[in-house]
């Protein structure tokens, strides 16, 4: 016997996505960026000589923060594929380091942020009536802050609370990449994600409120589940379509945010670097080498470009009716 | 309308509060105080020092005594440049505000026939091309769109400058950097609010009615469709006042996001709250303008 098998809303979702080519490519650019800053870099590092001198004359994949002043704006060739910098370090390896540092910032600031606003939204719109109209009201009075200014301030005291926290991680024996990343750039993550939620929270909020309504909910109500059950097992797997959306949105923007306090100096600082600070230092050499603002330019707008195109055509495919018009 | 108004002040007063309370809070947290970086100073001549600042009472007598002084309509003095905080925001707030409304005014003008002609021409090519060019334009960073503008433009026309402040068209680079990113949103959310009005039924029966669709247009859609694009200017305008850092920096204009980022860097806490406020007494100015224009414009929010 053949029983015919319905399509499920993520497979039909993923059919639509395809045919939106523009948001299908974005898909496989995203993929290999992040294979590319993620991937390269670790297989590089692993097979790379001991010997520096040995790695910055034969090697493929250069230290990104080894400088060598007399090979300071070198031209691309099969030595450096992207050429030098200003210290003569190579770009194509900071290119790679410096974006995961952005990818990395952009997404533990969303996770930071949607963990945040889904949790209130979805409180907020679950118990509705007058704890609604409270902490939706708090949002309001959040959204009135200059969002970049607390920003700044709040990523310089976290980081400062890091430092200080800096020798008990050595004591608890973490590694030194873990200590540096802990230290140097989940401050950054936090600041971002800590005032970056609100949008997510109103979103979150007013799905829970229009589906805690309907009839299956109603029905597991009276089955007798608790609320915290009704809440996160019941209504909000439903809500997973608007949520992907907005996180995809959300990403591109933080990076940007990181990128932004990077140039202004005060987000990344040395020896890390992001694209933020590819793109700081290469716009003073615009005039005489405009290759170390354009190569890193073309990146970073590719990305960002790619990730909102991502979450357009995802929201067209998960949410059809949208896009009727 | 009133009582809507009253609501509104209330509610941009709490803002303020709590604007001021976090920052006085942060900045007197940060790693580092005016005084840091100044190794001339002994113990003795930094007790004094921090005393001139009321740095050597405790946080509630602080706040106590900058709430009394704020109420005096004195925002103290910056540790740094020796000048009035109140003085250096009256000199950096005329640049930040030519480069916000010149933004805007570019914004408005490129992103609103923008998007009014991309949902007119729903799913054509025109349509199309122009939403690739706003999310590009959403995509591309001031700090990347700036110094490319500047060497593009600023390299070979002969009156825009690449750099500095003072001269008659030294706002044009910057103030098109601030605004062309706000002038794709706008284009996005006018073509949505468009289409959602074109759509609409009153919008059909007018065409059944055999009115000329230019008539729609300006007499029925238009009204209606720009809604969520006003609702987004106000606070699209007091961002581009209060946010106008990178373009600054770029450009070396002597605004308000200048000093708040030295501010910031040394510690300078009376400039940096002074700042902060200011900033916060804008936007909730700003929006307080939008909501009342768009209760104004939609009777049935009243």
């Amino acid at each position: 016997m053949n029983i015919e098998q319905g399509n499920s809303l993520w497979s039909d979702a993923w059919i639509r996505l395809k045919k939106n080519r523009m948001a299908y490519f974005s898909l496989w650019l995203i993929v290999l960026i992040i294979f590319a800053c993620f991937v390269i870099p670790i297989v590089g590092g692993i097979f790379a000589p001991e010997d520096r001198v040995e790695r910055a004359t034969n090697y493929w994949f250069k230290d990104p923060n080894a400088t060598s002043l007399v090979n300071k704006f070198a031209a691309p060739s099969t030595q450096h594929f992207l050429g030098t910098d200003q210290l003569g370090r190579d770009l194509f390896s900071r290119l790679l380091f410096g974006g995961q540092i952005s990818l990395l910032v952009g997404l533990v600031a969303t996770i930071i942020s949607m963990v945040l606003g889904i949790s209130y939204g979805a409180i907020a719109g679950y118990l509705g009536k007058k704890w609604d109209a409270v902490m939706m009201r708090i949002v309001d009075l959040l959204y009135g802050l200059p969002f970049l200014v607390i920003v700044i301030l709040l990523s310089v005291l976290i980081s400062k609370w890091a430092k200080e926290g800096q020798s008990k991680l050595e004591v608890w024996g973490w590694s030194e990449a873990l200590i540096n990343i802990t230290v140097n750039i989940l401050p950054l993550c936090c600041a971002i994600g800590i005032l970056g939620w609100y949008t997510m929270a109103r979103v979150v909020r007013s799905q829970v409120l229009s589906s805690k309504k309907l009839e299956y909910v109603e029905a597991a109500r009276s089955l007798g589940l608790s609320h915290p059950n009704l809440l996160f097992k019941q209504i909000l797997p439903n809500l997973l379509g608007p949520i992907i959306v907005y996180t995809t949105l959300t990403i591109p923007g933080f990076i940007l945010t990181e990128s932004s306090l990077s140039f202004l100096g005060l987000g990344v600082q040395a020896p890390n670097s992001s694209w933020g600070i590819l793109l700081s230092e290469g716009a003073n050499f615009m005039e005489t080498q405009p290759r170390l603002l354009v190569i890193p330019s073309v990146v970073f707008a590719l990305t960002l470009l790619a990730l909102n195109f991502l979450g357009d055509g995802l929201r067209d495919a998960l949410d059809p009716k949208a896009s009727k018009d | 309308m009133f009582k809507i108004i009253l609501s509104r002040l209330a509610q941009g007063l709490l803002v303020l509060i709590f604007l001021y309370t976090v920052t006085f809070f942060l900045a007197r947290w940060m790693p580092f105080d005016m005084f840091t970086s100044d190794k001339s100073l002994d113990a003795q001549a930094l007790q004094v020092k921090k005393a001139e600042f009321d740095l050597d009472k405790t946080y509630w007598e602080q706040y106590k005594i900058s709430i009394n002084k704020l109420f005096q309509g004195d925002l103290r003095d910056s540790g740094m440049m020796k000048q009035p905080v109140s003085k250096i925001i009256a000199h950096s707030f005329p640049v930040s505000f030519v480069l916000g409304s010149a933004g805007m005014l570019i914004a408005i003008i490129i992103g609103i026939p923008a998007g009014i002609i991309a949902a007119l021409r729903k799913n054509s090519m025109i349509d199309y091309s122009t939403m690739l060019i706003a999310l590009v334009g959403i995509s591309v960073p001031a700090f990347v769109l700036g110094p490319l503008l500047a060497k593009g433009l600023g390299a070979n026309v002969s009156f825009l400058k690449v750099a500095g402040w003072g001269g008659s068209f030294d706002w044009v680079l910057p103030s098109i950097t601030l605004g062309l990113a706000t002038a794709a949103y706008l284009a996005r959310i006018t073509r949505a609010g468009m289409l959602d009005i074109l759509s609409q039924d009153y919008i059909r029966t007018a065409k059944a009615k055999g009115v000329s669709e230019q008539n729609i247009i300006i007499k029925h859609a238009l009204k209606g469709g720009l809604i969520p694009s006003i609702a987004y200017i106000g606070p699209a305008f007091a961002m581009l006042i209060t946010g106008s850092f990178i373009v600054e920096s770029i450009f070396q204009c002597p605004g308000m996001g200048k000093h708040f980022i030295n501010a910031t860097k040394n510690g300078d806490i009376f400039l940096l709250q002074g700042i902060v406020l200011f900033f916060g007494c804008l936007i909730v100015l700003v929006n307080l303008l939008a909501d009342i224009l768009l209760v104004a414009l939609n009777p049935r929010l009243r």
